[in-house]
């Protein structure tokens, strides 16, 4: 038994190189007085300031720890973890009384959660209802205030010529921005936001930007006649714009997929105030992608952990969608499986056109998750030009970072390769060598 | 950049009223939007446009696949082992990285595909020569794709005694690093051919690379060498100058030896059992061409210093021959001479340039009991030699030098202890750990509240973390018990370097435990 990953993999978990270092000191069975494992869990008491009590449950690799640390997983659990790699360090036996009243008590919350949806979905009383109604009628007017406001004022830019927004100060588009939240719409104000980097920062920047105002102009236009789409794709319209779902419309309007899920590689963007982790995961047999976004603000860890190169029979639940790709977890059922091959395209061409097939579908998705079977890393002027290079010959150009990791990997042979497109480079995020999953890049 | 986007560029307004069109199926779609305004329009055409692209993205073409990397000949080192040199290689603790290294290849081990990018990052020429035989074929491949680790192939061709096929070619059109580097490989198999290389291209060499192919005589000197080293004397550059004599004394039928040797037999007098020292009054032209230096350093005569330079160019036994003494008479006798600090530096600096193992041992026992003539920058001169000396001094002598400063009271003055053990051959023996631990923990009883420092052993387990024998880990690991007091800073300072001890211990234990020799 024992967890089957890498210490690798554990270490990924690591909220700081600190965690990681001090965890790996205590993986010695020195500091640790007691140990344990079964099926749901692994636990251990490590001796510390104090002695401390350690449990993770394998399932969901929830760790609890009773040290005051506000590191999350601790070192005390990230030590039990990479202990637990070797199951020989970690005997089988009965979880001890405290072990069993954590896990009892994790169960019965869980429980707890549904019924309380239940239970308040029965409440809602015709009154509460009638004032959501009013509520929603309001903002759906300041909403399209909003946009009317927006159209005009991207339709002065184009009259005025996109040339003259290479001298804006960040102002410009950020009075806009913050006039879209104000409208309630941060949907459109966050593709503001994004916009405000193009300008000046390459060569193509006039016609990426104009390419993006144009999307924009193509939400807008779709929002203002939403009721003639397809009831699908009013869900994306409207969740673009800016209504976020809340967890239990979600659960209500997803779809629910039960898979194996291939959890194939990870992203981690700082941003200004936390950072957003892009996790994607395949489903073994529905081969159907999923992205899985976490956010953390001021360096709080991420609630769920989503361990690259590893697989669990799940369940996942989309956002709803005309093409739905993000997901999150609605029940995690067998205990992880470390991944030993990744099924993808056999070509670029296949690959591109599963993107164009769900660009067909919801053409505002940006990101999309792309497996290649048997491509080779290209290095070309002494690594600063990278690519991947199928059995044809076709190539897709890799962002511009340092892949030596993926070209030492592969030797100068065919890989298989996850990796995250956005229709002008790719990200490579995990691969295949020999039989074992290597991580790539994300590991901030 | 086409007109649609040029359009978008200048603007509408000055584009006047003809239609933008992308030349592509959107154009159709545009027909159908009603009529509207331009600028509308023209947005909506550009977003259209923009997924058009997207969604019909064609991949680029790349006809050159790279060379695959060969069969690896040697087996990885294991995960965890490759762990463990994660953070060495990052520069944490990173003096144990030469040991690790080191057992990697007693081993017959190689890096790990992961480490090999941070392996090729490493800076030092040091660091580089160990880590070169442990890339295995996939790091020499990849070592291949950055100009950064051209490196590798330069190490990996320094350490073979082969000469490559293509060493004409480098020699004639190679850097002046790649041209030494394989002059000084043809030395070690063709001397003579490496010679007739040298002759023919000497004069039109630069100063600094002359003075490189010259220091490559070392290898398979010979008398053969003379002609050329004699000339170097004569050479306009300093630099060449400097490289010549210590070569030239080397051979010891060679006139330059000859003339050296007439010189310093002028100096020293072997009269009643005492050594009488006549250092030269002037310096005359024929000992400045031979590289005796004119200038005075600090402290230092200018006679004695012309003394002590001629006396470092003369093999020490001669000495023995000349006056039918041992060397254990013959430092006596210096000792007690006026010129005592030039004869006898002098003498230690021949030792080391024809490294003579008795009057190395010799000599360096007499500099630990020397207690100088109390002039200044005579313990300066002294340390400075046991320091050169104790490298090549017996291990056991050297290890009991070091205890004795550690344990003796009345040696502190002697020497630094822990610049003693830095020096010291690593590992250290296993009597001489089990005696270093015996007395740290006596030490350690000792101190109490009132301590107010730690010497001697202030510093040393820096040292003793890194050279300990394994067989003394168990015993080093045995918790250290210090008095609790948290307030003496001297206390709790020895307290900090005994857990950082303890730290850099376990690290090369598990080192030890998973790289298994």
């Amino acid at each position: 038994m024992g967890i089957q990953l890498t210490s690798d993999q554990v270490l990924a978990l690591a909220p700081d190189s600190g965690s990681a270092a001090n965890g790996k000191k205590l993986a010695n069975p020195r500091h640790w007085k007691s140990l344990g494992q079964s099926e749901e869990a692994v636990w251990g008491e490590c001796q510390g300031s104090a002695l401390y009590q350690v449990q993770v449950e394998l399932a969901s690799m929830t760790v609890k720890c009773s040290c005051p640390s506000h590191k999350f997983p601790c070192k005390h659990g990230l030590g039990l973890l990479l202990l637990s790699v070797d199951a020989r360090n970690v005997p089988a036996s009965e979880p001890p009384e405290w072990v069993r009243a954590w896990l009892a008590k994790r169960a019965a919350a869980a429980e707890q959660r549904v019924t309380r949806t239940e239970q308040k979905d029965a409440k809602t009383a015709p009154e509460e209802a009638a004032k959501a109604a009013k509520r929603a009628e309001k903002r759906l007017m300041l909403v399209q205030r909003g946009v009317a406001s927006l159209d005009l004022w991207m339709s002065d830019l184009v009259r005025n010529g996109l040339a003259s927004v290479e001298s804006q100060p960040a102002t410009f588009w950020e009075r806009q921005a913050a006039a879209m939240v104000d409208a309630q719409a941060p949907g459109l104000a966050a593709r503001l936001r994004q916009m405000a980097g193009i300008p000046g920062a390459s060569r193509k920047w006039p016609e990426k930007l104009l390419g993006e105002l144009g999307r924009l102009a193509l939400l807008t236009h779709s929002f203002a006649r939403i009721e003639a789409l397809d009831v699908a794709l009013q869900e994306d319209v409207r969740q673009l714009v800016g209504w976020a779902l809340k967890e239990e419309e979600v659960g209500e309007r997803g779809a629910r997929v039960l898979d194996d899920w291939l959890v194939l590689g990870q992203h981690i963007v700082d941003e200004d105030r936390g950072r957003t982790q892009r996790t994607w995961l395949l489903g073994a047999e529905t081969r159907r992608p999923a992205l899985l976004l976490q956010f953390s603000f001021m360096g709080q860890p991420f609630k769920e952990q989503l361990l690259p190169g590893t697989a669990q029979r799940a369940e996942l639940v989309f956002w709803p969608g005309a093409a739905p790709l993000r997901a999150r977890f609605d029940a995690r059922h067998g205990e992880l499986r470390p991944l030993t091959a990744m099924p993808g395209a056999d070509t670029i061409h296949a690959a591109l056109a599963a993107t164009t097939a769900t660009l067909a579908r919801q053409p505002w998705h940006d990101r999309f998750l792309c497996v290649l079977r048997a491509v080779t890393p290209v290095c070309a002027e002494g690594g600063t030009s990278w690519h991947v290079v199928d059995r044809e010959g076709a190539a897709l150009p890799l962002v511009e970072d340092d892949h030596w990791r993926l070209l030492t990997l592969s030797g100068g042979t065919a890989v298989d390769l996850a990796g995250e497109w956005n229709s002008e480079t790719l990200r490579p995020l995990g691969m295949i060598a020999e039989g074992a999953y290597h991580a790539l890049g994300g590991a901030a | 950049m086409d007109t649609f986007v040029a359009t978008a560029l200048v603007g509408t307004a000055q584009a006047g009223m003809r239609e933008a069109t992308t030349g592509t199926p959107v154009d159709a779609l545009a027909a159908a939007l009603a009529a509207g305004d331009a600028e509308r329009r023209l947005l909506l055409q550009a977003g259209a446009r923009a997924v058009y692209q997207r969604a019909g993205y064609v991949a680029e073409r790349v006809e050159s696949l790279p060379t695959p990397a060969p069969q690896e000949l040697l087996p990885a080192c294991s995960p965890a082992a490759a762990l463990l040199l994660v953070p060495l290689l990052a520069g944490m603790y990173d003096d144990l990285l030469p040991e690790a290294l080191e057992r990697l290849r007693q081993a017959g081990l190689r890096l790990p595909y992961d480490l090999l990018p941070a392996a090729l990052g490493l800076r030092t020429n040091a660091l580089r020569a160990l880590v070169a035989p442990l890339l295995g074929e996939r790091g020499r491949w990849l070592a291949g794709f950055n100009l950064a680790w051209s490196w590798v192939g330069q190490t990996l061709g320094d350490m073979t005694d082969d000469v490559p096929a293509d060493a004409e070619t480098i020699w004639n059109e190679g850097s002046a690093g790649q041209r030494v580097a394989v002059l000084r490989r043809l030395r070690s198999v063709d001397v003579a051919k490496a010679r007739e290389w040298v002759a023919a291209v000497w004069k039109s060499e630069k100063a600094e690379t002359r003075a490189e192919m010259l220091m490559a005589c070392e290898i398979g000197l010979g008398a053969e060498d003379e002609l050329l080293l004699e000339a170097a004397l004569d050479d306009r550059a300093a630099g060449v100058r400097a490289a010549a004599p210590t070569l030239l004394a080397r051979l010891p039928g060679s006139a330059f030896a000859g003339r050296v040797r007439e010189r310093a037999d002028a100096m020293l007098v072997w009269k009643d059992g005492k050594l009488d020292a006549r250092p030269p009054k002037a310096l005359d032209p024929a000992a400045l061409r031979d590289g005796i230096v004119e200038q005075a350093s600090q402290a230092k005569g200018q006679r004695a210093y012309w003394m002590m330079q001629t006396l470092a160019l003369v093999p020490p036994s001669h000495w023995e021959e000349r006056f039918s003494q041992s060397a254990e008479a013959l430092i006596a006798a210096a000792a007690d001479s006026d010129w005592s600090l030039a004869l006898l530096e002098g003498w230690s600096r021949a030792a080391l340039v024809f490294t003579d193992a008795r009057w190395i041992t010799a000599l360096w026992s007499f500099w630990r009991q020397w207690g100088g003539k109390g002039k200044r920058g005579d313990a300066g001169a002294r340390d400075e030699l046991l320091q050169a000396l104790l490298p090549l001094v017996p291990h056991e002598l050297a290890e009991h030098f070091a205890l004795h400063l550690l344990t003796d009271p009345s040696a502190q003055s002697e020497a630094e202890a822990y610049e003693v053990l830095d020096a010291l051959p690593r590992p250290w023996s296993a009597a001489f750990g089990a005696a270093y631990l015996q007395g740290l923990r006596l030490f350690l009883a000792s101190l109490d509240a009132k301590s107010t420092d730690a010497v001697p052993w202030d510093h040393t387990l820096t040292a003793a973390a890194r050279a300990l024998p394994l067989d003394c880990f168990a015993a080093a690991l045995e918790p250290f018990s210090l008095p609790e007091d948290n307030k003496n800073w001297y206390i709790a300072n020895f307290g900090r370097q005994l857990e950082t001890f303890a730290d850099t211990l376990r690290i090369r234990q598990r080192l030890f435990e998973e790289i298994p020799v």
